[in-house]
Parts: C-alpha cells; structure tokens; sequence
C-alpha cells in the first residue's frame, strides 16, 4: 500500500468523524443533555404521591392506552387490508399518489375541520335537521364523547396516510419488490392465489421492518395534546393533557406532577411496546403453522378490491370535507342552527391573515432552514457511516418522536436558557432540526440505503473523483427521494407548536403559534383562516417535490 | 437611521437645554423614566386568544411609538402561566435580561410571582394616572384576588361574571342561583361552564360558594385558606353542585373547554345560556355580528363575583422604564376609554370616569346603551382570597372530574 493512498484513506477516515461528529454535536448531545434536566423535575416523591392519588390519574390513563392501542391496531390492520387488496393494482397508484398531500395536512387542521363536520351544530346534523325537523342541534357525543371514540377516529384517519406511506416505501425497495415478485410467482406455481401471500408470508416477514413506524405512531397517539383537546374526551381527559395542563402551570410542585405524568406515559409506552413485541412473536409462530399447512384460501380472503376501494374512498372524503368545511368556516360570520349556509359571510378573518404576511413568510423561512439543515445533517450521516450502524442509531434518531414532547421542551428549554439561545432564531432553528430531523431521517435513509454501490464503484473506476460521482450520478438518481425528505422536514417544521413556544420564548409566531392560540380563544373563523393556511403551506412544499420527482424520473427515462 | 423628526427633536432639546438645566438635579422621576424609555422595546406578554384585543394592543403600540417613543412588542400567550414559569427558570439560570417586560395578569398568577419575589416595584402608585384609578369604588384594583397589590401591578381593567341568553328564547333569564336551578330543571341540558381549572369553571364555582355561604360566614374566605373553615363552607358548596349537575349539557359528564366555545354553542343554538367575564363581551359579539341582536346580558341580583386584571413587571425585566411608560399609557384615559368601548374591546375600565376632567369623560361612551349590554349592574361580590383556589379545585376534580 503506497503512502499516497494511505493518506487519501486518512483524511477520508477523519472526514468521516468530522461528519459523524457533527451530527452527534448538533443532535445527540442537546438530548443527552435535556433528557436529565426533565427528569430532575420529575423526580420529586411529592409529586407522584400527589398524581396517585389524584383520583382522574387512572381514569385518564385509561383513557390514553384505549385511544392509543385502539386508533394504532386500527390503523395498522386498515393499512393491511389496503394494501393486500389493492397493490399492483391502478387503484394503488392513485392511494400511493395521494399520500403526501393527506401526510402534509396538520393534525390540528384536520382535526378542527372534522369536528365540525360531526359536531352536534355541524353541517351533518344541517343537512338531517329539516328531515327530521330539529329545530336545535341533536343531544349527539360525535366529538370530545367520553369514551374517545372521536379521538380514535382522527387518530385513525390521520395516522393511516402515514402507515400506508411507510409501507409504499418498503415496497419500493429493489430487493423487497423482488422478493415479492419471485414470491408471488412462487405462490402462483404452487396453486395459491397471489393475493393469499400477504396474509401467510408477506406480512410476516415485512411486519418487523414496520416496527419504528408502529412505534412513532403509537408514541404520537398515547401523548398527543393538541387533539386531544380538540375532539378527546373530557372527564377526565387523557393523561397527555392532564400532564400538559400541570406542566404549564404557574405552580412548580404543579409541574412536577406533570413531569411524573409525563414519565409515566413513557414507561406506559414501553410496556405496550414489550406486549406488542410479544403479541408478534405468537402471531408469528401461529402464521408459521397456518402457512405451513398447505390448505388453499376461502374465497373471500383473496375477493376483488372493492371493500378496500371503499374504504380509501371514505378517507379521501374525510379528508376533503374537512379541508371544505375549514374554507367554508374560516368566511362565515353569524351562522344558527339549522342554517345550511353561513346567514353571513365575513371576510374579517382573511384580512387578518392578510394583515400576518411576515408571520407566513417567518414560518415558510424557518421550515426550509430546518429542512434543509436536518437534510444536511442526514446526508452526512449516510454517507460517512455504513449501514450496519443505522440500526444502533435508530432508537437516539427517533427519541424525539418516542418521549413525550413536554418532558423534551422542558429539557431542552433549560438548556436554551443556559446557552442563551431561548428567544432567539438560532436557537429556534436548532430545536426545529432536532423535531425535523426524525423524520427527513426514516423518508431519506430507505432510498439510500439501497442505492446500488456499483454506481460508485463503475464511477470511480473509470476515475472520477468522489464528487463529481455525488454531483453526477448520485444526487440526480436521488432527486426525487431528497426532494420528499426535504418536503417531509418542511411540513414538520411547519406543524410546531410545543418547540416555537418553549425555545423561541413567545417572541416568533407562526402559523402553528396563531391557529393554536386562536382556536384556544374559540375564534372559529380566524383560527380556521389560519389553520387552512397552516395546511397549504406544506401542501405547496410536497407539490414542489413531487415535480422535482416526476423530472428526475422522466430524464432517468430518457 | 436618523430621520428628520430625531435631527428637529434634537435641535428643540439643545434650545431648551440652557432653561432645563438648573431644574436638572429636581427633575421630576416621571420624566426621567420618560427619558429612559426612549428607543426602549417592551415585551409584552399578554393572552392572544382574541383578535379585538390584539388588534387593541396593535394600536396601542402604534400610540406608544408616536407619544413616546417605545416600541412595544406583543407576545401572545395561549396561558399567562407560560410567561410566570418562564421567568421563573430565567431567574433560576440567572438571566438578567429576561425575556418579559410587561405581562398581562392576575389572581393566582400574581400570587405566584409575589410570593417567590418575582415582581418589579413597587411602580404602580407612582405612575401619573394613577390618580384616576377609582380605588374607592372598585377596591378590587388594591387587592388581587384578596391579595395586597402594594403596587406590584399596575391595575388595567375590571370583570364581573355575566350571564347571557337569548332573550327570545329566555325571556325571564334568572336572577340568583335558587332561579338558575329552578330554570335549568325546565331546561335540562342548555346551561353549563368550562370545567375547572379552567378560569370561568372555577369562577362559577367560587360564585356558588359565595352565594351559598350567608353574607355574615363569607369573612374567612377573603382571608388565607384554613382547612378548618374549608370543612365549615364547603359541604354548602358542593350540595348546590350536586343540584346542578345532571341538568348541565349532557348531564354534567362533559364540559366545554373554554365560554368562547360555549359563545358559540349558544349561537349555533346547541345552549341557552353561557357566562363570561366581560360584562360587554355580548354587546361586543352583536356588534361583530357573530351574536344575534336579541342576546341580552345579566347578573345575579345580589351580585357575582368581579375582580381586576393588571400589568405586572417581573424583575428581570430590561426594558423597566418603557415598561412603566406602556403601563402608564394603558391606564390613561385615552386608552382606558377606548379600551371601554366596545367598538374595540368594551372591557370596562378601571378609572372614576366622574373625577375626570370634562374632556377626558367626554371620550367614555355611553355603554350601556348597547344592544346587549348588561342593564342593570349588580353588586360586585370580590374573589376569595387565590390560596382557596387549590383546594377547590382538587376536590371539584374528585367529585366531577372522572363523571364521564
């Protein structure tokens, strides 16, 4: 080995470091660090005997773990279904087309949206008032019902897209499309129908490598608080909002309490993690027999698609008539029951919105900062280090997603506050990447990981340096998954509130900031002027990646 | 940048300079601190839940900049304890410089930064519009929520809880709490309140307890909470809840997160009846048009509970002069008058509109007047002393909180 190439070794080791380092520095180390200043506060006796005996506590985490296990199996087994019933098929294409626009709709939006929709003065019971002659709204629990239902239900809707995403992208691997083709070929060959093989192998196998999906979706749904409020139950309501409610009090033996709450739902996730993990085992060895046993499927299991066409038909209407009913909304001024138009219209809301152009243009600069840094962040991480080592990073990248967000900000601020970066955009724009960053992450590293190396080798044995490799044959193959992840970031950043506050200190509002505390003042009509623009903005950023996406793919076919 | 009005404010202050001089050393402290303010920026925490009020702050900031120079920032808050913890932890991290100057407050938050020796001041009392402040009539701007100002706060507005209903279709709204129950049993389901701690939940709670404690007992609930005296009133308290439960919106198992929302349950018809804490806030809602002509407001015969709301400035603060410049210009009568209308905001105003001189009344519409207002004021029964809060809360929370 010459010395020449002994050294080109070198600096690209120590650039690997520097890279690997960088990603530690600016992400790992501020949640080492926030993680024990929140736990501090959690660690008072005081406070978990208070919360014990507290009599909402177990009510309210019952509440929680219902909602939470409900709305993720739901979700989970409807995105089975869909996908088993229709992949391959022209109506997949049109769902998986879909997806990125029903992922870019903010929670929050969506969820003010189907409220009305469903609520007892809402256009639902309009339309049924003259047939069954109301002449007030109905007695109905359609939102904030005491069992959750209506939480479930938004739970469902809005976590499904996801599911469905994720999954779309496992398929699209290379060497998992291949599997399932000489699978499916196989299964033909042996006399089942090719759809029979997603109920005995397919899921199976693949099921595993859903596992972190699953589990962000299940972290979300037991600590969400913004819908919670919105469409949950009330008394009590879930233990996410009991925690958040004590968190921000003005009492710290208050806050305490809401950090032991906030600690317990962790501990309550990872119990429910270790019983799934469990229920997959013996779901596992149960799949085994059944495959094993050679009986060819009933009819039924294996019919046409039209129960599934249904069903992503009906989310496609929810979606669309919350959308509708947020526009009708956020112009009506005076509306009684059971009026089926606005008997005034009010163009106040949108001349507010008019008045806040700095606020949209803040939130769309602070997004693609974030996006882009968090991308930044990701590609360097990909490219220094091999893929063994993802997995090792896997649990660190998606803490921000797993641990509730109240005990993370309260961390997280004391640190900002020891730094000096509280109130500043600098500070804002970090803890954005640290939120984004989970997500660009897990849109990005699939695509990538499965880059064929043999372009690089091809590239560099025909003596092209590194780069012009990355310039001219990597980044133009990737475009379209890079444009998503960047999409993916801005759509995240966007939807902040809890981070905004805690770091930015009050002082930036954005659209997230104002939709909230507007909707929490009950002014319908601006919050939902607000909440509309809070959902086209990310609209407009995945409509932008998916033309860069549909040019790459055309000058990849030419 | 220095424009044109900075170089002429400069060229009068150096022809007055030779005339100010000997008075320098007995200046007078207003016009130093109206001096220190200058080029200052102030901010300010405040709810931002309501457009008219930020739309109101908008233009007093717009006043601030023009009068004096201080350039006033508002950071809107979905709950006033955020801005109370945050200058907790400045402190704790010990930031001189904090993040709030001038923060919009009362009750148990004030009791929270007073106690753990948060506040600036004492300021309140040597502010110049002060001596408007109608002390006398409305002793609740010296005690908040039973507490001791002590100027620690600067007061900024009155509340009394208010009903309203439609009055077509509650032509006899109720004048005590016996009525109020009388009539919710002809109405079952058409009246509730947000649940506490909720601010307007555990109000109605207090005016339940003050209404169902006789005028003679109520002494020891405007002192410190005792336990003793809480075993004495309270089983009062919780026998007229007992009551009222089931003929709430869907029995009492559920309440509405906030009386905006109730606001607009009872537009959409779904209540007959709400509550709030701005005697205007109907008024105001007719005039916006999101509330029919025909709401009529209302107060219980012998009286509901009333208190101030205040501007604070914590300790930390940095910009204290500009801080007092703002508080001072939101107490004026200028801005109190158009805070009082309710065109802008109709909050009623903390000053004694009669001590005035006769141009500065003249700005004071008539407000009662107004479709919707309040016709007859009742008396204002003062908050309990903020330490009963608590425990209220907790054991409402025991009794009705898991209901549903």
């Amino acid at each position: 080995m010459g010395p020449a190439l002994r050294h080109s070794r070198l600096t690209a080791q120590a650039g690997r470091w520097i890279a690997r380092g960088t990603a530690a520095l600016l992400f790992a180390l501020p949640l080492a660090a926030a993680l024990p200043l929140a736990l501090h506060e959690a660690a008072s006796a005081d406070a978990w005997r208070a919360l014990w005996q507290d009599p909402q506590t177990l009510p309210a985490l019952g509440a929680s773990v219902f909602t939470a296990v409900s709305s993720t199996v739901l979700a989970l087994l409807a995105t089975l279904f869909i996908v088993t019933q229709l992949h391959g098929s022209r109506a997949w294409a049109r769902v998986a087309s879909a997806l990125p626009a029903l992922l870019a709709l903010p929670h929050a939006a969506f969820a003010i949206g189907l409220a009305w929709l469903l609520a007892p003065a809402g256009w639902l019971a309009r339309v049924l008032a003259p047939l069954l002659g109301w002449s007030t709204p109905p007695p109905w629990e359609t939102v904030n019902d005491p069992r959750g239902l209506a939480l479930v239900g938004v739970l469902v809707l809005k976590e499904l897209p996801f599911l469905l995403w994720s999954v779309a992208a496992l398929l699209a691997r290379p060497e998992v499309a291949a599997t399932l083709q000489r699978e499916q070929a196989l299964a033909r060959t042996l006399g089942y129908p090719a759809r029979s093989l997603w109920w005995r192998v397919g899921w199976l196998q693949w099921l595993p490598r859903l596992a972190w999906p699953l589990l962000a979706v299940l972290a979300y749904s037991l600590t969400v608080v913004d819908l919670a409020v919105l469409v949950g139950p009330g008394s009590p309501p879930t233990l996410a909002v009991l925690a958040w409610q004590r968190l921000s009090d003005a009492s710290p033996a208050r806050n305490a309490e809401g950090a032991a709450a906030a600690l317990l739902l962790t501990a309550v996730l990872a119990l429910l993690v270790a019983v799934g993990a469990a229920a997959f085992a013996v779901l596992q060895r149960a799949g085994r027999c059944l495959a094993t046993q050679g009986r060819r499927p009933r009819r039924w299991a294996t019919a046409a698609g039209a129960p599934a066409k249904t069903l992503a038909a009906a989310v496609a209407l929810a979606y669309t008539g919350a959308l509708l009913s947020l526009a009708m909304l956020s112009a009506a001024g005076a509306w009684p029951f059971p009026a089926l138009w606005p008997a005034l219209w009010s163009l106040q809301p949108w001349q507010q919105v008019a008045e806040g152009v700095a606020t949209v243009s803040f939130t769309a600069a602070l997004a693609a900062a974030a996006a882009v840094l968090a991308l930044g962040l990701t590609v360097a991480w990909l490219e220094a280090s091999p893929p063994r080592w993802d997995r090792r990073l896997m649990p660190l990248v998606l803490a921000p997603l797993v641990l509730p967000q109240l005990l993370l900000m309260a961390g997280l601020y004391r640190g900002a506050l020891a730094l000096q970066l509280d109130g500043t955009v600098g500070g804002l724009v970090w803890v954005h990447v640290l939120m984004v960053l989970p997500y660009v992450f897990t849109a990005l590293a699939p695509a990538w990981r499965s880059f064929d190396p043999r372009y690089g080798q091809t590239a560099l044995a025909l003596g092209r340096s590194r780069l012009a490799f990355w310039w001219r044959v990597k980044w133009p193959l990737l475009a379209a998954p890079l444009a998503a992840a960047l999409a993916v970031g801005f759509a995240v950043s966007v939807a902040q509130y809890l981070s905004t506050q805690f770091i930015g200190a009050g002082r930036h509002a954005t659209l997230t900031t104002e939709a909230v505390t507007l909707a929490a003042g009950g002014q319908r009509n601006t919050a939902a002027a607000f909440a509309l623009l809070q959902a086209l903005l990310p609209v407009a950023g995945f409509a932008l990646a998916w033309g860069v996406g549909r040019r790459a793919a055309a000058a990849g076919t030419r | 940048m220095i424009t044109r009005r900075h170089l002429l404010a400069g060229a009068a202050a150096a022809a007055t300079l030779p005339l100010n001089l000997p008075a320098q050393t007995a200046e007078d402290p207003w016009a130093r601190t109206l001096r220190a303010a200058q080029g200052e920026t102030v901010y300010f925490n405040a709810w931002g839940g309501s457009d008219r009020t930020n739309a109101y702050i908008q233009w007093a900031a717009a006043e601030v900049l023009r009068q004096h120079g201080v350039k006033l920032e508002h950071v809107k808050l979905a709950d006033t304890a955020e801005a109370v913890r945050r200058i907790r932890a400045e402190k704790a991290a010990g930031r001189a410089d904090g993040s709030v100057d001038l923060v919009w407050i009362n009750g148990e938050n004030f009791l929270t930064l007073k106690r753990e020796g948060l506040l600036h001041g004492p300021f309140a009392e040597s502010l110049p519009s002060f001596r408007w402040v109608d002390t006398a009539g409305k002793p609740t701007t010296l005690r908040d929520f039973s507490e001791p100002v002590e100027g620690l706060e600067a007061a900024w507005g009155m509340a009394q809880l208010t009903f309203y209903a439609d009055g077509t279709r509650v032509p006899r709204p109720p004048q005590s709490l016996a009525e109020l129950l009388a009539w919710a049993q002809k109405n079952p389901g058409r009246f509730t309140k947000p649940r506490p701690p909720q601010l307007h939940g555990t109000t109605f709670v207090k005016q339940v307890l003050l209404e169902a404690t006789p005028a003679a007992d109520r002494a020891g609930l405007y002192r410190p909470y005792a336990a003793a005296e809480y075993a004495r009133l309270a089983p009062r308290l919780w026998a007229q809840l007992d009551a009222l439960h089931p003929l709430l919106w869907r029995g009492g198992r559920q309440f509405p997160p906030s009386t905006a929302v109730m606001r607009q349950m009872l537009a959409d018809g779904e209540l007959l009846l709400s509550l709030t804490f701005n005697p205007n806030e109907a008024a105001n809602h007719i005039a916006t048009k999101n509330l029919p002509a025909t709401v009529v407001s209302f107060q219980f015969r012998d009286g509901t509970v009333g208190n101030t709301h205040f501007l604070a400035i914590p300790v930390n603060a940095r910009a204290k002069a500009g801080a007092q410049v703002v508080a001072n210009f939101l107490q004026s009568p200028l801005a109190q008058a158009r805070k009082a209308d309710i065109r802008h905001w109709g909050d009623p105003t903390v000053l004694a509109i009669d001590r005035l001189p006769p141009e500065q009344r003249a700005l004071f519409a008539d407000s009662l007047s107004a479709p919707g207002a309040v016709r007859q004021p009742a008396p204002v029964l003062p908050e309990p002393h903020g330490s009963w809060v608590e425990p209220l809360e907790q054991e409402w929370a025991r009794r009705y909180g898991t209901a549903g």
